[in-house]
């Protein structure tokens, strides 16, 4: 009698999943056009920053300042879009190469992206 | 950007006014250094057609957007709109709710790029550009939403509608100064349905990606199609119209859309993810094999989940990878 009642009820378990299958929602997992969006942003900002890394004058200035340049280039990678973002707005204030104060002008602009980077503690040490 | 309440009373301005004055004669000495730049070289714009609907005390969001609304065709007054737009604790309207509501009235909210030439480019085009400015100071803002009709290079001056002025005719300088304190926010409406001529591109499909998000997808599939008569082949631009056939119920549609778009680019990850997936979903596991066999040189987190998927469905039948 006991056992009965437990398969009568195992049963209507059985028939419950069954008949829910086709109610529950049959959702492939895509992903929204807005997460592709947002990677799509955070690659071209990715490369404004790593080309003005790449500039011969803040490569010099960070060779001077004893980093590694491919160090500082490895750090950006793993930076959020916000992190990213901030560093970007920094180094659009590079100053064109070549002139005096350009150098000192991407000097300034190295050493604080260096602290964003966390490869220095310049500012927090001084 | 959650920032600001707009308020917009008659009286209030007049305050600000006086205070922008003081700071005006306190910078006396600076201002007088440069001379005034030469207007801006353009024809001059102005829609006159565009409605007006002259503001109640606080109502500058609701009037305004009341105006960028009708301008496109959608029928809707001020007072119809403040239970979506107004909020009586800030005596204002804050600019997310401004590009939600035009959302629900099935328009997308492109913001602009921040400078007065994309103001006028949109005039150019016809449509009218809903602005914030901050009438006062940074320290006392009065936030005020206005419409800008306009821009009369002789003159040098901007056309608005503003407040209850119809035709508001307001100095380059000044008007530049106003939405300067306001962070240079722009909007323009667009009917999805429409080709979006000379609109930031990433800004109209971030906006079409909203529609997609607040379940508005028929309106997002038609923005999508729309963004691919103004940027052929934008991959963002298939993508959203593949993910909305797909929210659509149009599955199948939406896997071959998704392999035309990653055939053309093999390393969208996105693409490459969806297409996958929405195969096993339809019950075609060996086709997402395939696919993922096909990309086996991407990596990433998407990626691995779509491998991890197919690696998990059955490979009956399937032919062999060569």
């Amino acid at each position: 009698m006991k056992l009965g009642m437990q398969k009568a009820l195992l049963q209507a378990l059985v028939i419950s999943l069954v008949a829910a299958a086709p109610l529950a929602p049959v959702h492939a997992v895509i992903v929204g056009t807005d997460a592709a969006l947002a990677m799509s942003e955070r690659a071209d900002v990715l490369d404004r920053v790593n080309a003005a890394l790449m500039r011969d004058d803040v490569q010099a200035q960070l060779e001077a300042l004893g980093v590694d340049p491919a160090e500082a280039l490895e750090r950006v990678q793993s930076l959020t879009a916000a992190e990213l973002a901030q560093l970007d707005t920094k180094l659009q204030e590079l100053p064109a190469g070549g002139s005096v104060i350009g150098v000192l002008g991407a000097l300034l602009v190295v050493l604080i992206v260096l602290e964003l980077l966390g490869v220095t503690n310049v500012f927090t040490g001084l | 950007m959650i920032r600001h309440a707009a308020a917009c009373t008659a009286t209030a301005t007049r305050p600000a006014g006086a205070v922008a004055w003081l700071v005006l004669v306190l910078l006396g000495g600076c201002a007088g250094l440069g001379a005034p730049p030469p207007p801006l070289a353009t024809a001059p714009v102005e829609l006159t057609e565009t409605p007006f609907h002259p503001q109640e005390d606080y109502l500058c969001g609701p009037a305004a957007l009341a105006t960028v609304l009708n301008h496109g065709g959608v029928a809707v007054t001020p007072e119809a709109l403040i239970d979506s737009l107004y909020l009586p604790v800030r005596r204002g309207t804050l600019q997310v709710e401004l590009a939600a509501t035009a959302r629900r009235h099935g328009r997308l909210a492109v913001q602009l790029d921040d400078t007065l030439e994309a103001v006028i480019a949109q005039l150019e085009q016809g449509r009218p550009v809903l602005v914030l400015q901050n009438l006062a100071s940074s320290l006392v803002p009065v936030w005020h939403y206005a419409v800008v009709v306009g821009y009369l290079p002789d003159a040098d001056r901007f056309v608005l509608r503003s407040g209850r002025e119809r035709r508001l005719l307001t100095r380059r300088s000044r008007f530049a100064a106003t939405w300067e304190r306001a962070g240079r926010w722009a909007l323009v409406l667009a009917d999805p349905a429409q080709v979006p001529q000379r609109l930031p591109r990433q800004n109209y499909l971030r906006a079409a990606a909203d529609l997609e998000n607040t379940g508005r997808h028929r309106q997002a599939l038609s923005a999508f199609r729309s963004a691919l008569g103004a940027w052929p082949d934008d991959p963002t631009a298939r993508l959203g119209e593949a993910n909305n056939l797909y929210y659509l119920g149009e599955h199948a549609a939406a896997a071959e859309a998704y392999r035309a778009l990653v055939a053309d680019h093999p390393g969208h990850l996105v693409a490459v993810h969806n297409l996958a997936m929405v195969l096993l979903e339809q019950d075609r596991p060996c086709e997402a094999r395939a696919v993922i066999d096909a990309a086996a040189d991407l990596d990433g987190d998407l990626i691995a989940t779509a491998r991890r998927a197919v690696g998990a469905a059955p490979r009956d039948g399937c032919p062999s990878a060569p």
